[in-house]
């Protein structure tokens, strides 16, 4: 009897548990994604929306004065404050890979002087694409100019092939350095 | 008499439990050493099941869905069941099927103990043959949990048929629908069933009721089933297909002890058909076919399984018949003869026969487990890199995810590992702190001389750092002499350094370094890499790799920047078994 007894429970709880299991709302939660932004890759070949080029600049560690022709390796933060990943050269084209599309950091020195002309040439690429709300910390080399003088250097971002940040309302980094 | 024979009680229990928790043990041993958190090939598949759960949608019609021929129900149930509080980790699954090797090894007792055998001596090999890392496919593997439910559910059934009551009769129907609906290979169990029946001469009622039982399971089981469009029958009317077809299966039967030599496996294939051919006729000659029908049952489930492989699989390319993950049925081929011939002390030459079997068993085992190991090294390195490669998939090109993740589009995988990453589960749940480079199809030599070293400034890209690699080369045409150091300075501070002579440098390697003490609270501190190498000229040097940019940083030569590059470096790739 009580063997009898201990079978029907056994089974019992098998048949009430996956039921159970499969109604309760706390069990299901756990395979929900904790947030919906992060489920969500940068789309590939495509502009970011009006939304994603919002930038705030952290910091960085240009030096004020720097020795002439020296090699300077410098640090720049900044943080995504818009609302869309911003794709490196692999996210923004996984196939190809080439570089359109991607977000990339522009820098560039000018001379004190002169008057701002054209935009920054050269490029450092994003090592992993930067979600919302992240600060990417990246190493420039920034080796000085020849000649002695006042300058200025320039940081922008971009997204290849599409924008300028800037020209979505977006702040640049300038800081003045002094060339001995 | 089979009734007496499995009611009596052992003579010492201590014994028999260790041999049945024997093979369970070191299977959970194998799944601690080389599991990994990773989904392999087929598990992808749910990875939408899991989304509409958490989704809130309807999922239970998941749990009877069909996968490939099989519907693996028990499989899905497990891993529904524990995925809420494991995180889906399919290491869960393998101690799962650790745990059913034992009961399918108590299982092969109870049909040993009805043939009449006494001595736990002779059932060592039998524990070891179930957990042989032959089978490290089936061990490591979280989905393979549906051939250790099928083999339980064939054995226990064989086992319960052997008694005469109803309620064991019950049971066995009950443990062969079990097996049937966790893969179709169990389907061997209907006519077996009713041999086992038959040779224990139990009343026709009985065979009807078996026959109506299992009928009934293969009517719901074969309702609304859809031919999977991969199953392609042999053509009998094709000579070559039908000796395709008989070499897999004689290789099947011949895979456990053949450490995956296909030569091997034939020549082993024909030893088990002769051993069950000896065993069908010792069992005639001697009159046993009562007491002995479980053990025959056993070795007829093994050849219907290689049948089945060799129908179903023999035209599918490479050698299926020696899979690891199909040895797990095939090691019931040597098990039934080799416990049945113990059991037949009047047979005419039966201790040499017997005795020759274990040779090659112990022999055979000892070659597999090595194979077997050498595989299942392998095996942790490749889920290690493919869990590292998920897990990073966002800098991952298509072509590198695509060389990795065959089992669906790659956009697929993006979007089913975006989902895993958000929710946690799988691999996501304890990610890999390393980094290698993604590009890797887009290197370039950066050749070292004594006067063009190569120095990467960079910000850690890890939490801790363990270890440092450089990936370096050495052209065929080039004579390289002298040596290569490799130093790694973090706050003013070497901390890592390691010399290599260049000779050794044969092809693609990486120079490892590790770490004096691990680098806690590394990611974002700086550190300088530096390559020096003693060559006078390019002809006599080594080449360093650079890729396009993947952490941040500069790398240098002869104080030069490369634009846009850093150099080739590894961070705590070893440690995470990601290189050897």
């Amino acid at each position: 009897m009580r063997r009898r007894a201990r079978s029907i429970a056994i089974g019992g709880l098998a048949l009430v548990l996956l039921p159970a299991v499969a109604a309760c709302d706390g069990w299901k939660a756990r395979f929900r994604p904790e947030r919906a932004a992060a489920a969500a890759p940068a789309a590939p070949r495509k502009a970011l929306p009006a939304s994603g080029f919002r930038v705030r600049w952290e910091s960085h560690t240009v030096p004020p004065v720097i020795s002439r022709g020296s090699p300077t390796d410098v640090r720049i933060a900044f943080t995504n404050l818009g609302d869309a990943v911003w794709p490196d050269v692999v996210a923004a084209d996984p196939a190809k890979h080439d570089g359109s599309y991607a977000v990339r950091l522009a820098y560039e020195w000018t001379p004190a002087s002169a008057a701002p002309a054209g935009r920054p040439s050269r490029r450092a690429d994003f090592p992993h694409p930067v979600s919302p709300g992240e600060t990417m910390t990246l190493l420039v080399p920034l080796d000085a100019p020849d000649q002695p003088g006042e300058y200025r250097v320039t940081f922008e971002l971009l997204q290849e092939m599409v924008v300028w940040f800037q020209s979505k309302g977006a702040a640049t980094l300038v800081v003045p350095v002094t060339v001995e | 008499m089979t009734d007496a024979a499995i009611a009596r009680p052992p003579a010492r229990r201590l014994h028999v439990l260790l041999l049945v928790l024997l093979p369970a043990v070191l299977q959970a041993a194998a799944v601690t050493a080389f599991g990994s958190r990773m989904f392999l090939w087929d598990e992808f598949f749910y990875v939408r099941a899991f989304r509409e759960i958490g989704e809130g949608r309807p999922w239970l019609y998941w749990i009877w869905a069909q996968h490939n021929e099989h519907r693996i129900v028990w499989t899905k149930m497990l891993f529904f069941a524990h995925a809420g509080i494991s995180g889906w980790n399919p290491i869960v699954d393998m101690y799962v099927s650790a745990a059913l090797t034992a009961l399918i090894a108590w299982g092969l007792w109870k049909l040993y103990r009805a043939a009449g055998g006494e001595h736990p001596a002779y059932f060592v090999p039998v524990s070891l043959l179930l957990c042989s890392l032959a089978q490290y496919m089936n061990i490591l593997y979280g989905l393979m949990t549906c051939h250790y439910f099928t083999m339980a559910g064939m054995i226990w059934a064989i086992v319960f048929l052997q008694r005469r009551t109803w309620k064991a009769l019950a049971a066995a129907i009950a443990c062969a629908c079990a097996a049937l609906v966790s893969t179709l290979n169990a389907i061997v169990i209907a006519p077996i069933g009713l041999f086992v029946l038959v040779m224990t001469r139990q009343t026709p009622r009985r065979w009807i009721v078996w026959s109506a039982g299992l009928l009934g399971c293969l009517y719901a089981y074969f309702r609304r089933y859809h031919r999977p469009g991969q199953m392609v029958p042999v053509d009998w009317s094709a000579p070559a297909a039908i000796l395709q077809a008989a070499d897999t299966f004689l290789v099947n039967l011949g895979s456990p002890l053949s450490a995956f030599d296909v030569l091997w496996a034939r020549a082993l294939g024909v030893m088990t058909i002769g051993a069950i051919a000896w065993l069908w006729a010792g069992v005639w000659i001697c009159r046993k076919r009562e007491s002995h029908a479980g053990l025959v049952a056993l070795s007829l489930v093994a050849v219907g399984c290689a049948s089945a492989v060799a129908i179903g699989r023999s035209h599918t390319g490479g050698i299926p018949g020696l899979e690891s993950k199909y040895v797990g049925y095939s090691t019931l081929a040597l098990v039934g003869p080799y416990l049945g011939l113990v059991c037949l002390p009047s047979l005419r030459a039966r201790n040499a026969i017997v005795g020759g079997l274990t040779t090659v068993i112990g022999v055979g085992l000892m070659a597999a487990n090595m194979a077997g190991f050498e595989r299942s090294r392998i095996w942790h390195g490749e889920r290690q890199r493919g869990a590292y490669l998920l897990q990073t998939i966002e800098t991952q090109p298509d072509e590198s995810a695509a060389a990795t993740f065959v089992v669906a589009p790659v956009a697929q995988i993006r979007l089913d590992a975006a989902y895993l990453r958000a929710a946690r589960l799988g691999p996501y749940r304890d990610p890999m702190d390393a980094l290698m480079a993604p590009r890797w199809q887009e290197g370039q030599p950066a050749t070292i001389t004594a006067a063009t070293p190569v120095r990467a400034h960079l910000l850690c890209p890890v939490d801790t750092l363990v270890d440092v690699g450089l990936a370096v080369s050495r052209p065929p045409q080039r004579r390289t002499t002298g040596s290569l150091e490799v130093s790694v300075t973090a706050a003013g501070r070497v901390v890592g350094r390691a010399r290599i002579d260049a000779r050794d440098v044969q092809q693609f390697r990486y120079v490892r370094v590790d770490l004096e003490a691990p680098l806690r609270d590394c990611r974002g501190a700086e550190l300088i890499v530096e390559a020096t190498s003693e060559a006078a000229d390019v002809v006599s040097a080594i080449d360093a790799w650079t890729y396009p940019a993947y952490y941040a940083g500069v790398t240098r030569q002869a104080g030069r920047p490369i634009d846009r590059r850093g150099l080739g470096l590894a961070f705590n790739a070893f440690s995470n078994g990601l290189v050897r």
